[in-house]
């Protein structure tokens, strides 16, 4: 056994772990303002692109919630902490800003880079030693204060400019007397919105629509301080209303007991059945009534009731006779129309129905023989069709499309009455009818004054408003449906009146005439042709589209509209 | 550990009394002194610059009388011999009747050497030096002889009167660790070499140093640890001399014909070596190198003839890569 000869003292490894646990607290310290840092990067990089947002904003290039601001700086903040925190500082470059910051020259990093690699050097050992010594008492706070230079500047200064860019134009010093204007009816709007969401809150409904009352009521006051202190834009107040319009409709509907579209597709689904079953039942009868005739008539042996030849042709023109309805031969239907409204209905899709009800009036207005042709309709089928019409009209009757229920049954009373003059006149204020309610865009939550450049209205609530001029500002949707209490609606006070004006169907159905009234009365007999005012009305439209005002999913339907309108056009 | 600390302080003690001791004869001229102070303890050679009656002789004779080592003086002229400088062999008759080559030590055969205007001899005289300086031997007549320990040569030039000089060649130059500019002295300091040269009383001054206990701190300054990040900044700093380097600058590619030698690079870590033990530390850091890199590069640096036109210095283009270095070697970490 050889005698192990003593390791000689290794100066640096004590004092080496003595630095390492010196440099702890201050690399902690670092590591927090590194991240710190980092989140200010981030904070900043969101803050210019908030900035170019809000400019876009400001040119309405798109639009821009305000708290989208906060989110993305938020953000932005968030990520650049987390990138911060993933990268923490390495012991040696905390060594080298502590001894850049501490006038050390260099003796910390020497001492962390040489103390690992030369644990054996004397000299070594004492630079070791000096630099843990040099970081006795050194509290990283004082050492690291948190201070963000040029960076937090920066960060200020795009805080500062996004600040401007979303508020200032907010200030009535940069705006247009229109959009002065415009904000005072917002705020008025607002107003008015809370008081109604007052009394909203108040209304007794039943235990089960409670908490939609209370949501809704809840909604539209938020929406009406909104509006009063001029956070949200006409467009998003649009839609908002548009929303709380949709919620309100149970309510409505329990209030005012009218029947839903659901509730009418249901009853024309019903009344489609027993019509089919009607007929058919007719049709065994007749044929039962035919095959007796006939062998009536080949055994005169027999006795019984002969059938003048008249009868007989009548009971096998009865017998032979299509199942299908009078309104789906017309229109070359795949089955009944009260099915097919049935069902349109029962999906919404109000802008389809209201087109085959329109190319429906078409044909009949041609059929009906205006104009000194002959008629093409036989009596027979005038009832089958005033009976049709009879079942749609009831099965309306009492929904938002009311007027139009009362318009078929009118139809229905002139095709009964075999009066051809009032069925055609009665056919086409069906189509005009069907046309203005889809132009203006019925089912959709809103409607569209054109007078005004551009108008809001809410169903129910009544309210509505915009700096316009003339008629149409604040039209509510279903005009005329009878659910809109207009006495409440913020209109400019005017003798005008929007009423659909029965023009000449296309081949399609389509209205090549339509006019806004002056004063009209009853019977509204239209007193300015409107090619005249087609151009205003048109450029006014034009202009709200123009301006961004009508909301994007309405302004295809807009521009479609005035198309159909143009002079000269389709 | 204590040791080291012990022996650093001691040696700081030492050079400091040094210090005091020069400074009771030279005025001012504090960087030179030092510097010539880095050269003795990093075992280099100074040259030193200046125009006539600055005191630079008075510098080297003052320093060989504290370090109580053997002096010598070569007074460099166009007609001096190397054989003048290193010695030669000469007949000589022995006792018994015999004739024998003896060989007669220069002047070169001296621990402090003072070559004073070193410009003025031929490049075949001051090519005498070379080996002395690099080696501390001398070759005479194919024996290789070798130079007391230690050996230091402080080298003086002329600016002006550059007629019938001999510029040095790059390879003497680079031999040199550092190059002293000694400029004129203030206004203070004029009035105290007035008072100290025309009074009754001339200063005396007293050996302070051995040449043995130079040769220790000789070697307590090459056990000055360097850590590899300043190492870096140094030969950063040579590789920024040389143009169409990476590293270079657009002055230095601008300027420059030819680049500092390794030897910079040592010369630099050396000296940065003796100021970091002389302030009591034990690492070398970037300040030391900083302060090192004008008198260490700017005789090793070349300037082209654009540069001559357009009056840059070397020690424009030393202050401009060194504010290039020093924007590579910032803390990476920024809180």
């Amino acid at each position: 056994m050889t005698p192990s000869t003593p390791e000689p003292p290794r100066p640096v490894a004590e004092a080496y772990p003595a630095l390492q646990r010196r440099l702890r607290p201050l690399r902690r310290r670092a590591w927090a303002l590194a991240a710190e840092r980092s989140a200010l990067t981030g904070g900043i990089a969101a803050l210019v692109i908030s900035a170019i947002l809000a400019f876009s904003h400001l040119l309405r290039w798109l639009w821009v919630e305000w708290w989208y601001y906060l989110a993305l700086v938020g953000m932005g903040l968030a990520l650049g902490w987390l990138v911060g925190l993933v990268r923490p500082p390495r012991a040696f470059a905390v060594a080298r800003l502590a001894e850049h910051r501490l006038r050390l020259r260099e003796r910390l990093s020497s001492a962390l880079a040489l103390g690992a690699s030369q644990p054996d050097d004397e000299m070594v050992g004492a630079l070791v030693a000096d630099a843990a010594g040099r970081l006795q008492g050194v509290r990283p706070r004082r050492l690291f204060p948190r201070r963000y230079g040029r960076r937090g500047q920066l960060f200020l200064a795009l805080s500062l400019l996004l600040g401007c860019l979303a508020v200032l134009p907010q200030t009535p010093l940069f705006q247009s007397a229109a959009t002065r204007a415009e904000r005072a009816a917002m705020r008025e709007v607002g107003r008015r919105l809370v008081r109604r969401a007052r009394d909203l809150h108040r209304l007794p409904v039943s235990v089960q629509r409670r908490r939609l009352r209370d949501q809704v009521a809840e909604n539209l006051k938020r929406l009406g301080k909104d509006l009063q202190r001029g956070r949200v834009e006409r467009k998003q107040a649009l839609l908002k209303l548009a929303k709380a319009d949709r919620q309100l409709e149970p309510l409505r509907r329990d209030f005012t007991g009218r029947k839903s579209l659901a509730q009418a597709a249901s009853q024309l689904q019903k009344s489609s059945a027993e019509m089919a079953q009607q007929r058919m039942g007719e049709q065994q009868q007749a044929l039962k009534a035919l095959k007796e005739a006939e062998r009536l008539a080949k055994h005169p042996e027999l006795p019984g009731q002969r059938l003048s030849p008249e009868q007989m042709k009548q009971l096998e023109k009865l017998a032979r006779a299509s199942p299908q309805s009078q309104a789906q031969q017309m229109l070359n239907l795949d089955s009944d129309l009260a099915a097919i409204m049935a069902q349109l209905l029962a999906k919404k899709d109000l802008q389809e129905a209201l087109a085959i009800l329109r190319r429906l009036a078409s044909r009949l207005q041609k059929q009906a023989g205006p104009g000194g042709k002959p008629p093409k309709l036989t009596p027979e089928e005038m009832k089958r069709l005033a009976e049709e019409m009879r079942r749609l009209a009831k099965a309306l009757k009492g929904t938002d499309l009311d007027r139009l229920a009362k318009q078929l049954l009118e139809l229905a009373k002139a095709l009964e009455r075999g009066d051809l003059r009032m069925c055609a006149r009665c056919a086409g204020g069906l189509g005009g009818l069907c046309v203005g309610l889809g132009g203006l865009g019925l089912g959709s939550g809103s409607g569209f004054g054109f007078g005004a450049g551009f108008g809001l209205g809410m169903s129910g609530g009544g309210v509505g408003f915009g700096p316009g001029r003339g008629p149409g500002n604040g039209m509510a949707r279903y005009p005329g449906a009878g659910n809109i209490n207009r006495q409440d609606a913020q209109r400019i006070p005017t003798r005008h009146y929007d009423t659909l004006v029965q023009g000449d169907l296309g081949e399609q159905g389509d209205l090549t005439a339509i006019q806004v009234l002056g004063a009209p009365d009853k019977a509204g007999k239209s007193q300015v042709p409107y090619y005249q005012v087609y151009p205003d009305y048109a450029k006014a439209a034009e202009h709200a589209l123009d301006r961004e005002e009508v909301p994007a999913p309405y302004r295809q339907r807009v521009k479609d509209y005035f198309e159909s309108l143009r002079p000269g056009g389709r | 550990m204590e040791e080291a600390m012990a022996r650093t302080e001691q040696v700081r003690g030492e050079v400091a009394a040094l210090r005091a001791e020069v400074g009771k004869v030279i005025v001012g001229m504090d960087e030179v002194v030092d510097g010539v102070l880095v050269c003795v303890l990093g075992d280099g050679h100074a040259l030193l610059e200046g125009v006539p009656g600055l005191g630079k002789t008075m510098l080297v004779r003052t320093l060989a009388q504290c370090l109580d080592l053997p002096f010598s003086r070569i007074q460099f002229t166009p007609d001096l011999m190397p054989a003048d400088v290193v010695g030669t062999n000469i007949i000589e008759e022995t006792p018994e009747g015999g004739r024998a080559f003896r060989f007669q030590p220069g002047p070169i055969f001296g621990s402090i050497i003072l070559a004073d205007e070193i410009n003025r001899a031929t490049p075949k005289t001051q090519s005498a030096l070379l080996e002395a300086m690099q080696e501390h031997s001398v070759t005479v007549a194919g024996q290789v002889r070798r130079l007391p320990e230690p050996f230091f040569v402080l080298a003086t030039q002329n600016p002006i009167e550059m007629e019938g000089t001999y510029p040095l060649p790059e390879a003497q130059l680079d031999r040199f660790l550092f190059k002293l500019l000694v400029s004129y002295p203030s206004l203070e300091e004029l009035g105290t070499i007035m008072d100290r040269t025309t009074g009754a009383e001339v200063p005396q001054v007293k050996p302070v140093l051995s040449g043995p206990r130079i040769l220790e701190m000789r070697a307590l300054v090459r056990q000055v640890p360097i850590a590899p990040h300043v190492r870096e900044m140094a030969l950063r700093l040579v590789l920024a001399t040389h143009p169409g380097s990476p590293a270079a600058t657009e002055m230095t590619n601008k300027y420059v014909r030819y680049g500092a030698s390794p030897r910079a690079a040592q010369a630099l870590v050396l000296a940065g070596k003796v100021w970091a033990l002389l302030d009591g530390r034990w690492n070398v850091s970037f300040d030391d190198l900083r302060r090192a890199a004008p008198p260490a590069l700017r005789h090793r640096v070349l300037l082209n003839f654009e540069a001559e036109a357009e009056g840059i210095t070397a020690d424009a283009l030393v202050a401009d890569i060194l504010a290039a270095v020093d924007r590579t070697i910032r803390p990476e970490l920024e809180v």
